[in-house]
């Protein structure tokens, strides 16, 4: 009887394996007062290394000797799998095992810390970390952002990364310009325009005479867009491209925490700190109408992707990526690597294709004087000088928690952050006998030190998309990164669309502020609430104002939209969040 | 043994006596063309996705980008380099050994305790009924994911091959499934074999399981393609032991960490193609599986076996 | 009468002790089962505490402040959840209805089939959508029938509809069409193994001697094989109703747009975004997993009763 061969085959190998297997690493308690296991959010690229005690960084600073007794630090490292993050964190505070250093990125401090979860280290970093403590003195703008108001007191619950300086981003509005060269003219003088590639085989060898309607050499208001727009039709029609729009932008219509929408008059559709600091809520405000105009406006003109809001599957911010790669598109919200002439493919589309990055645009064409000429000040996709934070848990109450902070706070130096940011010098390589640089094709490190004094990024790290980039330097454990001698070794024209990209800072948008994270949970839940309900009937119904299903001009329709965000009750909300904004909003200093 | 001789030979009857019997007239062979048809339609349709997904991963990685409709072959030049970014880390060997034991013994495991409740409750018990609703209710309830981690926790498998082999080993679905399956096998079979005084334990495994055994392996095979296919308990309780983990769990990493590959400069846009090399290198080993299992199905059962 | 079918046994009134007296081994060989199910899935049951609770990660499941019905006033009172409410009932019924015939009749086709390298292969073939990922299985779907796809094409040069993206289309009843479509695609062949196995076991000599009866394969096929294999049927109805409400629409979270949430917002997806959009709220996820455990329940008991008033077969 063939079947019961195979169970028993089955039965037989579950018994012997099973009791050989019995044995596993259990919850795995580190030994000596000095091994810290830790949790972090997202380990580094698989192809590297998965296990981050391989970090190389770590690796050299856990062979040194720390604090007066001169011990040795050692981590173990419980990272979530690819996607399990929340899952991992919910899990591991929900039944109580924690691990001694936690990563913030999803946890609530404060509500931690009420619960006895992680421990208060305003003593220890006084005491234990004075490089940490110096940056912050000297910058006390991120004050704010590394400690926490408990029962009136401002306490430090977590250690949080720095920069000391904004680190250009990878992301931001793309456009045609070889297009514009081609099929455009002078706005003043109406003569057409020259420009091109100086050298066929550099993707940035680009130069040109483009001048736009503002008189600068980039485009700067929604005219200029609009001006480019008119200019991308004309290519359209030469080229015979029937499916083109001019321009793809994020799937429903709008972001929530502002970008191209704080373009009309400041603000985002979520709260945002007005001009007078003052929190309000963006989406029944006339910036936010003044948008829905002017996308309904690039609608019905046939300049906006038709089916920008069915793309619910593009990778990439959702937007027509196939499209943008066969070149299809005028402008895009893009990556950094469809910059110059990066798509070139040698197709049809994209034969001499040269894409500039500029800044959001100003409006001067939409809504009334409020909405018009006022600097976007809530950014999306924007660089920060804080990092993530990192908190210690009661588990590691009887460890000594003194050398952990000195350990870290070496990262905070002058010595240990150029280290952090740029990982091992050929020196320490050699001290610890890694060969991890060697093996990744970068023996002698990620940089070199250039004419100006400033490290420069080697050719392969520049090249890279953050994998290695993050894996050769300490990324995923907090300390201070040294961006201010970083030269990232980009082409010019390169650079100078990193620069736009990053050109406003931001800060209005109320949820990347101190503001939320000092919320109280009972707060937090409050205005989470409010949150979740108007972002959900505003994603219904913003589309069909820029359809024109509703018309955004009639006072009825736009009242209607206006009522029943109301009826979320989120003056409640409102009035919640605005003694933490007068506290620890953009215009508190000013108070 | 005297049961299976005389399977066999029923068998044998079956596929040729009706065709003795039987005498095509038009309007069958019309229907046998249409049957044909539409079944080769159906199997066609469930096909050709895979194909696409087959000829996808094997194309050049920047034109597969670009290329919109059907991949009916690759497009540009044969390429395998979706296939060797998968297979570069030795690690993903160690994730298809690791879900080859999972799937052997926690189906195993599985059917051991399945098998036994489903005979169990095919009998007639006065808790046969409340005990069946008691079961069919955990398919409905759920406590969440962390009860049960705090359980497991307790139970001392946090980290361990247990946790990944006996929490989902069998659910209340096979067990009702085997219920039904020792239900239509016939009475008198039971009962004649209780009349040879064999036990319950002899009369289950001996003269009922082999009775119930062909919708036993449909249940075998619903365990094993459910265990190939299983990443979330590795997520939840070895996600440090990397030594632990199963296929999928590698595979969704490896999908993760080539996610942003746009970001790079110069991107490899072989990278694009591991989504789809993923979907082949873990849908292959298990189709090996099938000619056995068909086997198996289509044997059949004669129900009357007791008989004479 | 024929020999496959199963027959319901009445339970015989006899007293405990005698019941366990002489069904002691069955009751034991239930005990790793109960085991199984008590420790892995009674005990953890307490979770759903948090359904009445605010929960908080941080105060966990027993320190959470007591809310009552407050999560449960919250998922019925929402904007959206009625709709939500008629989607999935409109979803649920499409299902256990239209999508519950077709792996019946692709199992009695491929039963008539009599080449069998033909059927072994189409067979193979048909489980293959099984082993696709939903995400994978979804992302096929949206390119399939978006405007100038394969499928949208077909459907506007033969049948003249509009070229259009469907899964963008609001009305009733294009998504729900597409949403079944899916999951018949996906599961007919892998549904059609338990019919399979269930019609090989029914006996050859029946068929025989209904064909010298002078019995088409038609007559053969309702009047014997459609008898045998009705308790799987049932058994696999009986549990595909009750599970019908409350599983089977993380799909649609992928698959539908703000645009189409009129018909395509269940009661899943809906909660999804209200628990999970900008803070993740496990209580109401909590609350409204429960809801539908609830109505799952009565769904379950009340096919079951159905069952064994039509076809006399029952699970319970």
């Amino acid at each position: 009887m063939k079947w019961k061969k195979v169970l028993s085959l089955c039965l037989a190998a579950v018994t012997v394996v099973s009791a050989a297997l019995l044995t596993g690493c259990g919850g795995g308690g580190a030994s000596s007062d000095t091994s810290f296991t830790m949790w972090i959010y997202l380990g580094e690229n698989a192809q590297y290394y998965t296990d981050y005690a391989d970090n190389p960084v770590l690796q050299w600073m856990t062979a040194q000797k720390w604090g007066e007794e001169e011990k040795q630090v050692e981590f173990e490292f419980w990272i979530p799998a690819a996607g399990t993050a929340l899952d991992s964190y919910s899990t591991m505070i929900g039944s109580g095992s924690y691990p001694d250093v936690l990563d913030c990125t999803v946890a609530n401090p404060i509500a931690l810390y009420e619960e006895g979860t992680i421990i208060d280290l305003t003593e220890y970093i006084e005491q234990y970390m004075p490089n940490y403590t110096a940056f912050l003195d000297a910058h006390p703008e991120l004050k704010p952002y590394a400690t926490y108001e408990v029962d009136g007191e401002q306490k430090n619950l977590t250690v949080i990364g720095l920069k000391d300086d904004y680190e250009s981003i990878y992301c931001g509005y793309c456009y045609r310009r070889d297009w514009i060269v081609k099929y455009g003219t002078n706005p003043e003088t109406g003569e057409k325009f020259t420009g091109g590639y100086t050298d066929e085989s550099d993707p940035d060898s680009w130069e040109d005479d483009v001048v736009f309607p503002s008189g600068g050499t980039d485009p700067v208001y929604i005219s200029d867009w609009e001006w480019m727009f008119e200019i991308f039709e004309k290519a359209y029609t030469d080229l015979g491209i029937d499916d083109a729009y001019c321009i793809s932008v994020y799937y429903t219509g709008f972001t929530w925490p502002g970008d191209l929408c704080s373009s009309f008059g400041g603000g985002n559709f979520n709260f945002y700190e007005d001009s007078e600091g003052k929190v309000q809520l963006g989406c029944d405000k006339d910036h936010a109408r003044a948008y829905l105009k002017c996308l309904n406006t690039w609608y019905e003109k046939g300049w906006l992707d038709e089916s920008f809001n069915e793309r619910t599957s593009d990778m990439h911010y959702a937007i027509d990526d196939t499209a943008v790669r066969q070149g299809k598109v005028g402008m895009w919200m893009g990556l950094k690597s469809t910059l110059g002439g990066r798509l070139d493919g040698g197709d049809e589309y994209t034969d001499g294709i040269f894409v500039s990055g500029c800044a959001l645009p100003i409006n001067d064409v939409y809504g009334d004087e409020s909405c018009q000429n006022v600097e976007p000040d809530c950014v999306m996709t924007k660089s920060e000088l804080k990092g993530q934070g990192y908190a210690v848990t009661s588990a590691a109450k009887d460890k000594d928690i003194a050398t952990l902070l000195t350990f870290i706070d070496y990262l905070y130096s002058d010595e240990g952050a150029v280290l952090a940011t740029f990982g091992l010098s050929p020196e320490q390589m050699e001290e610890i006998g890694t060969s991890f640089y060697e093996d990744n094709g970068i023996p002698n490190g990620t940089y070199e030190v250039n004419e100006e004094g400033k490290n420069e990024m080697v050719e392969t790290i520049r090249q890279d998309s953050g994998g290695l980039k993050n894996a050769a330097v300490l990324s995923r454990f907090p300390c201070l990164k040294k961006v201010s001698i970083l030269d990232e070794g980009y082409a010019d024209s390169y650079q100078h669309s990193l620069d736009l990209w990053i050109q406003y800072k931001g800060g209005a948008d109320v949820w990347a502020t101190p503001a939320v994270s000092n919320l109280p949970e009972k707060d937090s839940k409050v205005v989470d609430d409010v949150m979740t309900k108007c972002q959900d009937y505003v994603t219904i119904n913003a589309v069909t104002f820029i359809k024109g299903e509703k018309d955004i001009d009639s006072d009825e329709d736009w009242g209607t939209w206006c009522k029943m965000l109301e009826k979320y009750n989120y003056k409640k909300a409102l009035d919640v969040l605005q003694p933490y904004v007068d506290k620890y909003g953009l215009h508190a200093n000013e108070k | 043994m005297n049961l299976k001789a005389k399977r066999k030979k029923g068998n044998v009857e079956e596929g040729s006596s009706l065709h003795m019997v039987e005498h095509k007239s038009v309007g069958d062979h019309v229907a046998d063309i249409v049957i044909y048809v539409v079944v080769a339609l159906v199997a066609f349709a469930c096909v050709i996705p895979m194909w696409h997904v087959l000829m996808t991963s094997l194309s050049d990685g920047k034109m597969a980008m670009a290329y919109e409709g059907l991949f009916w072959k690759w497009v540009g030049e044969f390429n395998l380099g979706g296939y060797r970014l998968i297979f570069q880390d030795a690690s993903i060997i160690s994730g298809y050994a690791n879900t080859i034991f999972y799937t052997v013994s926690a189906t195993g495991l599985g059917f051991v305790i399945a098998a036994l409740t489903g005979y169990a409750l095919s009998r007639n018990t006065k808790l046969k009924s409340p005990i069946t609703l008691l079961l069919m209710s955990t398919m409905l309830f759920s406590g969440g994911m962390v009860p049960t981690y705090i359980v497991i926790r307790y139970l001392g498998w946090v980290g361990t091959r247990w946790a990944l082999i006996v929490p989902g080993c069998t659910n209340a679905m096979f067990m009702i499934m085997m219920m039904n399956s020792f239900n239509s096998v016939p009475h008198e079979m039971y009962e004649a074999a209780r009349i040879d005084g064999a036990g319950h334990f002899r009369t289950m495994w001996q003269v009922m399981l082999p009775q119930a055994m062909n919708l036993g392996f449909v249940i075998i095979l619903n365990s094993v393609v459910m265990h190939w296919n299983a990443w979330l308990q590795a997520s939840i309780y070895v996600p440090n032991n990397k030594k632990l983990w199963p296929l999928q769990l590698w595979i969704k990493q490896i999908v993760a960490d080539n996610q942003n590959f746009l970001q790079n400069a110069n991107p490899d846009y072989n990278r694009y193609l591991i989504q789809y090399a993923v979907i082949v290198a873990a849908t292959l080993p298990i189709l090996a599986l099938f000619p056995f299992f068909q086997d198996k199905l289509e044997k059949g059962v004669i129900a009357g076996g007791v008989k004479g | 009468m024929a020999k496959g079918k199963t027959t319901t046994y009445k339970v015989p009134k006899i007293s405990w002790k005698r019941d366990f007296g002489r069904n002691w081994p069955v009751y034991v060989m239930l005990v790793p089962a109960l085991l199984f199910m008590i420790v892995l899935h009674y005990i953890p049951m307490f979770g759903i505490v948090m359904a009445f609770e605010d929960f908080s990660v941080a105060k966990g499941y027993f320190g959470s402040e007591w809310v009552g019905m407050k999560n449960f006033i919250d998922l019925f009172t929402g904007e959206q959840f009625l709709t939500a409410l008629r989607n999935t009932v409109c979803i649920a019924v499409i299902k256990v209805t239209l999508g519950f015939v077709p792996p019946i009749i692709f199992a009695f086709l491929l039963s008539m089939i009599e080449n069998k390298r033909f059927k072994r292969i189409c067979q193979t073939m048909s489980y293959l959508p099984n082993f696709v990922a939903s995400v994978v299985v979804v992302s096929l779907v949206q390119e399939f029938i978006a405007k100038d796809g394969p499928l949208t094409l077909l459907l506007t040069n033969v049948f003249g509809l509009e070229n259009q993206n469907w899964l963008a289309n609001e009305n009733i009843p294009v998504f729900w069409i597409i949403f079944l479509l899916m999951g018949i695609w996906k599961g007919v062949g892998w549904g059609s193994i338990m019919y399979v196995a269930a019609i090989s076991t029914v006996s050859g000599d029946l068929h025989e001697a209904a064909a010298i009866d002078g019995a088409n394969r038609w007559q053969r096929l309702f009047k014997i094989t459609l008898p045998c294999i009705m308790p799987t049927v049932m058994m696999m109805f009986v549990m595909g109703v009750g599970l019908s409400f409350s599983t089977g629409f993380e799909d649609i979270l992928l698959m539908y747009m703000p645009s189409t949430y009129g018909v395509a917002d269940t009661v899943y997806t809906y909660t999804y975004r209200m628990a999970f959009g900008v803070a993740s709220n496990y209580s109401l996820s909590a609350a409204s997993g429960l809801f539908q455990s609830l109505v799952g329940t009565c769904l379950l008991v009340g096919s079951n009763a159905l069952s064994r008033k039509m076809t006399d077969s029952s699970l319970f």
